[in-house]
């Protein structure tokens, strides 16, 4: 018998284990962008990809809305959806980044589709991009050009 | 109150009860995951199709036509994209170079890679080679006529079609099937590889068909 209200704790804390963390003190805690990079691309190519990892320390979902640079023409969200096979791609109005989440934007993905750069980038250079969220600070970030076949680099930190 | 009278005289009753309904509990989710199993197999089932037969074909280089017989003697790597793709090209071409690079010298000397392009209204030879040559020296891009280009898609089992990026910077985007074909030394497909295997298994299957073919 003493068993039993053991038993209905431990069922209770599984059932219920993922409500206790959204709770700590980090109102405005702002999202936190690292491993930003954009993908090196031959000069014929007027559209590059850049990528970065978006964590959100913040009890509240944030959601990702635009970026922009004078460096490109353009900066559009896109998504890349493989389905049975065949690659096509989204443009994304937004993305929510849930609290406590973390967001990869990473090759093959969710991408910033950068439009028309106003000079070539070569690996090693760095472009400053402003990241722009629903209701919170924009944040330039530094992104770093990687050469193209750095293929499994975005777990780096 | 009831409740706990009933669990005062019969302890032992309310235990069961509780095994009982966990049983049954774990039961219902495990047979609703088989189902979900056996459904998922149907699905794939259903979706299997006859392998696309590969064979010769013809296309134009920077430099002249170019017939997949010319590379007799050589493993073909070969996959279909377009220049003015940014993210699921520029990552199977960086796959396929990193695949590449891990060869030996001798091994490379006998592998071919060729990338065709399916958005021939945008990508010149000329383009499409400074494309592919960006990312490895092999790469030969190759492009058509419309005509030309769906005849090689048709062997190969490609699908591709212009969408209109709704709202966009670009005119047009091209959906398109992203795999990987591997020609053996006598021009037969051996092998197809979904978008995204790993450089690793690519340079595995090219050194099999070079030691098997």
């Amino acid at each position: 018998m003493k068993k039993l209200p053991f038993i209905w704790a431990f069922t209770a804390s599984l059932l219920f284990s993922n409500a206790g963390h959204a709770n700590s003190d980090q109102h405005h805690s702002e999202p936190i962008i690292d491993n930003a990079w954009i993908r090196e691309a031959p000069p014929v190519v007027k559209v590059l990809a850049g990528f970065m990892s978006i964590s959100n320390p913040a009890d509240k979902t944030v959601v990702l809305t635009s970026a922009e640079s004078p460096l490109f023409e353009k900066i559009e969200l896109h998504r890349s959806i493989l389905e049975n096979g065949m690659a096509r791609m989204e443009r994304q109005k937004q993305v929510e980044i849930p609290a406590g989440g973390k967001l990869e934007l990473s090759p093959g993905g969710l991408h910033l589709m950068l439009v028309n750069p106003k000079q070539p980038l070569k690996a090693g250079d760095t472009v400053e991009i402003i990241v722009k969220f629903e209701q919170r600070k924009s944040s330039p970030v530094v992104f770093t050009v990687r050469s193209a076949d750095n293929v499994e680099h975005h777990h780096h930190h | 109150m009831r409740f706990r009278l009933c669990r005062a005289a019969f302890p032992a009753m309310g235990k069961l009860f509780f095994f009982i309904f966990c049983l049954l509990f774990i039961y219902g989710c495990a047979a609703k995951q088989l189902q979900k199993d056996k459904r998922q197999i149907a699905e794939t089932e259903a979706e299997k199709v006859e392998p696309p037969s590969g064979g010769d074909f013809t296309l134009h280089s920077g430099k002249g036509p170019v017939s997949l017989r010319d590379f007799e003697g050589k493993v073909v790597l070969l996959f279909f994209g377009y220049a003015s793709c940014p993210d699921v090209c520029p990552t199977s071409l960086a796959f396929s170079t990193k695949a590449l690079n891990s060869l030996s010298e001798d091994e490379l000397a006998q592998v071919q890679p060729l990338f065709v392009s399916i958005d021939p209204q945008r990508d010149s030879a000329d383009r499409l080679t400074e494309f592919v040559r960006f990312f490895h020296p092999k790469f030969i891009g190759l492009t058509g006529s419309e005509e030309e280009i769906k005849h090689v898609a048709d062997l190969y089992g490609v699908k591709y079609y212009q969408v209109e990026l709704e709202d966009s910077f670009s005119d047009y985007a091209v959906n398109h099937s992203a795999a990987l074909y591997l020609i053996t030394r006598d021009g037969t497909l051996r092998f197809l590889f979904p978008y995204g295997t790993s450089p690793g298994l690519i340079a595995k299957a090219i050194r099999y068909l070079l030691a098997n073919t």
